[in-house]
């Protein structure tokens, strides 16, 4: 009886650390993923202004201006389809470069005309290519 | 010559593994011949020779910059340092799985040297499993990666490496890891005889235990070495960014570490057998799924290779025949092994069973989140990332408890149960530790995940204190403390104390980095001053020259602190033969802290200023320390385990 | 009970499925060689050894193929054969990389020249926007200068013709 008991005592405790953490797990999973959008997403999705997103492209030819206190710089992405303008304070990756593929993370500014990157991720290989920023161009 | 005789040897050990195998099948059923046993011996002890030269030919042929050889062409170049181009052999994809098969050859001529310490019967078995992932690994490199195609026309210069890998701590990052990932191999293989044999016997525990320690050891360094070196290196700042790669790394490290405590249980209490062999089927599935997903390009990361799809099926093939042939042993002979042993929650066992599972709760949180992105693209098309911030939530709830669970069951005794016994041990412990963290906080006055922190680090470092203080008690002399008892302790146990302080300096480095850095970005031109903490900082100077093979930008800053005033360089590099730029951070240690300086271009172009960024990350360097402690625990327990490798039996 | 022994295996079977396919659509891929490509030519303060012609004007409203070649490169001799007998066919242009004048002549004396106009890059600091990995490197750009098919390393008669076609296509 007594042997039983402490059986299904380890038993209820595996099974609550198991329940809990599936629960937690998805939960975090459902709050903190951060979606990826191209240009042409970003004009045709809602999305709130306060979401975390990431966007990728090509960076556009000739696009890439500093502010004049040379904190902010400001380029352009393309899907080939659409164009969206992001604005970024910091110091951009070695790799970053006109025609290069890179990632932005931040979230949208009102109206949609500018993005506000808080990282922007450039990959070591200059001939590596992001896979979400390959599919896009291709479709 | 030499690159054809590399490519025959390898092809002949291809051979030979088979064979080695197929004679093992048909000869199995029958009664091992001393003979015939000898034969299989041999069979593998040439068929490693045989793969450690080829990678041996492949180094000298870097080494002698062959460029007739393909791979030798795409990733080097005559005007690199000698030490670059040894490294560089391993630096792409041919070459490290070249490697990976070494030092799985490796781990194979050690098993050879121990093995007459093992009953025939199971080191046969042994040996059959180690040449089925060696035929494995030999097909994968010779059909679909071999190193040592030619190219013609032979060209006079090769292509060079990237920049970024030019670097003491990546060199030698790759072989560390794989010595980790590879020795697991051996614990595999260890469980998959057991199976077949259909009995895990505690002499079964003690002979595996060294091998789990060895990778774990290896794992534990590779892992530091690689987050160091991306700290440093990358220039962002950080030490850990739960890449995919990252954390695929992390898997089989937790993993290991689960497993190096349920061996434990098997060995002591013959208990958690089936467990033990289902984790080190696990562990080293892992290490495969983790080949798999860097090398086939699945995940998007700063560790992808040149992916090539072919690749990856061949893995997954040989991932799926490993796993699915072992977990389906697994749970054919499960009842056999199974052990009828009840395991009572308050005892050391429980306790580490618990541990375990909190270890193993935290393991498949991260490989959800890292598999995640690849789950919601295939239902929903949308791609995704999962960041830090999953990462950090999930982790941190789940380690702190295995953490404080682990502090309790040092100091259980195996098979107790009674409660009063746990609350005499225990409420001086509570005491202190109430007491020193009630300090810390009236001191400090820290954020609430810091004090955490700092509370996980006392509790961790009290726990090890207590037991030895246990230990050292003499019942016949009441209360009395006997340090002549300190001989009697166990070296693996001393170890196992190291291991844990590694564990507590680490947690301590990580709350204390994390909650008190500080960060700092401003464009500036010359002769700007920035304060950071109790830093200033001029920005000096800034030099432009030619060096070897880069165009140099350096920028020098003068820090004052107090009456102290030292000088940084911070450079910018733009590398002549490939024209990739690559930042290099200036970094000032005092023992424990690290200031961070780090310059970027010139921005806009012609105005002489440039965005500088600064980060003081004090107390950082325990981050590290700690790992390096825990892998000297380790090794301290190895040097016991030393005693079981070689006793006869 | 009986299917519980098995679960490990089920779950992995199941993750295993999931990969599969995962790799099979990926296979549906052809890897692009470059970031560049698709991309328009670059412009960049690069002129031609004969009088000074900028490299962009003189590729305007041509189908070319740009070579990145130099006198030191040994595959670049093997490959100008190649270049050699294409050159009837198409407008090739050359791009010395850092190299000299006098070295370039002789070595074109020796081997013949295949190109219609040879630039060059002495300093090798503007094919850094090329995205130049090593010599040679071929570029095949349209009439609009967009660069088609970008190639590392020497070229063969083969992979000319199957490039050719493959951008006709």
């Amino acid at each position: 009886m007594k042997q039983k008991y402490k059986r299904l005592n380890i038993l209820l405790i595996f099974m609550i650390a198991i329940g809990s953490t599936i629960f937690f797990v998805l939960k975090a999973l459902e709050e903190k993923i951060v979606f990826f959008y191209s240009p042409t997403e970003i004009l045709n999705k809602e999305i709130s202004l306060s979401e975390l997103i990431r966007v990728g492209g090509l960076v556009v030819d000739n696009s890439i201006v500093f502010d004049s206190s040379g904190l902010e710089v400001l380029f352009s992405i393309t899907d080939k389809k659409n164009i969206l303008r992001i604005s970024y304070k910091g110091i951009l990756p070695d790799l970053f470069r006109e025609g290069q593929g890179i990632v932005a993370e931040g979230s949208i500014d009102k109206g949609k005309k500018v993005f506000l990157a808080k990282k922007v991720l450039a990959k070591h290989d200059e001939n590596y290519m992001p896979p979400e920023i390959e599919k896009m161009i291709r479709n | 010559m030499l690159p054809e005789i590399g490519n025959i040897f390898l092809i002949i050990s291809f051979l030979l593994f088979s064979a080695q195998l197929a004679l093992s099948f048909k000869f199995n059923s029958l009664d091992l011949k001393y003979s015939f046993f000898d034969v299989i011996k041999r069979l593998s002890f040439f068929s490693y020779i045989l793969v450690l030269t080829s990678f041996f030919i492949l180094i000298i042929n870097y080494v002698s910059s062959d460029f007739s050889v393909l791979n030798v062409y795409n990733n080097t170049h005559t005007n690199k340092p000698l030490i670059y181009k040894i490294t560089g052999t391993w630096g792409n994809h041919e070459g490290s799985l070249l490697m990976w098969l070494s030092v799985l050859s490796l781990y194979g001529l050690l098993f050879l040297i121990f093995i007459k310490n093992l009953p025939k019967r199971f080191a046969f078995k042994v040996m059959a499993t180690l040449a089925l992932v060696n035929l494995g690994f030999v097909g994968f490199t010779v059909f679909t990666s071999n190193p040592f195609i030619r190219t013609f026309p032979i060209p006079s210069e090769g292509l060079g490496l990237n920049p970024v890998l030019q670097d003491p701590g990546l060199a030698f990052h790759p072989p560390l890891l794989y010595l980790g990932y590879v020795g697991l191999t051996i614990p595999f293989s260890f469980s998959i005889a057991a199976l077949l044999q259909g009995e895990v016997t505690r002499e079964w525990a003690k002979w595996v235990k060294p091998w789990i320690l060895i990778s774990w050891i290896f794992l534990t360094l590779g892992i530091t070495l690689g987050s160091w070196w991306a700290y440093y290196e990358l220039g962002w700042g950080g030490w850990w960014f739960w890449d995919p790669v990252e954390n695929i790394s992390l898997l089989p490290w937790l993993l290991t570490t689960a497993l190096l405590h349920s061996v434990k249980v098997t060995e002591k209490r013959e208990g958690l057998k089936s467990w033990t062999i289902l984790l080190s089927i696990l562990a080293f599935s892992l290490t495969l799924l983790g080949t798999f997903i860097v090398r086939s390009g699945l995940l998007t990361s700063v560790h992808a290779f040149a992916s090539d799809p072919a690749r990856g099926i061949f893995i997954l093939t040989f991932l799926v025949i490993v796993t699915a042939g072992s977990l389906l042993l697994y749970g054919i002979k499960l009842e056999k092994i199974e052990n009828k042993k009840n395991i009572y929650l308050v005892s050391r066992e429980g306790g580490l069973l618990l541990n375990n599972i909190f270890l193993c709760a935290s393991a498949i949180t991260i490989l959800l989140g890292t598999i995640w992105p690849l789950v919601i693209e295939a239902t929903t098309g949308q791609d995704i990332s999962v960041g830090a911030p999953y990462f950090k939530i999930v982790f941190l709830p789940l380690i702190f408890p295995a953490i404080f669970l682990s502090g309790v069951s040092i100091n259980l005794n195996w098979k107790v149960t009674n409660l009063d016994y746990l609350y005499s041990r225990f409420w001086k412990l509570m005491i202190v530790f109430i007491f020193l963290v009630s300090i810390y906080y009236i001191i400090y006055d820290v954020p609430v995940l810091i004090l955490l922190g700092v509370a996980a680090t006392i509790w961790m470092l009290l726990s090890v204190i207590g037991d030895f203080f246990s230990k050292l008690h003499d019942k016949s002399k009441g209360f009395k403390i006997n340090l002549n008892k300190t001989k009697k302790i166990r070296l693996s146990i001393y170890g196992m104390y190291f291991a844990h302080i590694g564990v507590a300096v680490f947690i301590l480095g990580v709350s204390l980095s994390e909650g008190m850095k500080t960060y700092y970005q401003g464009v500036e031109s010359l002769n700007s001053k920035i304060h950071v903490e109790n830093f200033t900082i001029t920005f000096f100077k800034l030099d432009k020259f030619k060096k070897e093979n880069w165009f140099s930008e350096t920028g020098t800053f003068l820090v004052k602190k107090n009456d102290n005033e030292f000088k940084m360089k911070a450079e910018r590099r733009v590398y002549l033969d490939t024209g990739m730029p690559s930042t290099e951070a200036a970094i000032k240690r005092n023992f424990f802290s690290h200031l961070y300086i780090v310059m970027g271009q010139e921005q806009p172009i012609g105005s002489g200023k440039r965005i500088i960024r600064v980060y003081h990350n004090p107390h950082i360097i325990f981050i590290w320390l700690g790992a390096i402690i825990m892998a000297f625990g380790g090794v301290v327990s190895l040097i016991d385990y030393r005693k079981s490798f070689f006793r006869k039996l | 009970m009986k299917l519980l022994k098995f679960l490990p295996l089920i779950i992995f079977l199941i993750v295993s499925i999931f990969l599969y396919n995962k790799i099979k659509y990926q296979k549906e891929l052809e890897p692009l060689s470059s970031a560049l490509i698709e991309k328009k030519f670059p412009s960049l303060k690069i002129k031609s050894l004969d009088n000074n012609d900028n490299i962009n004007d003189f590729i305007k409203n041509k189908f070319v193929i740009i070579n990145i070649f130099a006198s030191w490169c040994a595959p670049c001799r093997i490959e100008h054969e190649v270049l050699k007998s294409f050159s009837e066919e198409y407008t090739i242009v050359g791009l010395a990389y850092k190299d000299s004048i006098e070295n370039i002549e002789s070595f074109l004396l020796e081997l013949g020249n295949p190109y219609k106009k040879v630039f060059y890059d002495f300093s090798g600091k503007e094919s850094i926007n090329l995205g130049l990995y090593g010599v040679p490197e071929t570029f095949f750009v349209n009439e609009d200068s967009k660069i088609l098919y970008k190639h590392v390393g020497p070229i063969n008669k083969m992979e000319f013709k199957k490039i050719i076609s493959g951008i006709i296509h």
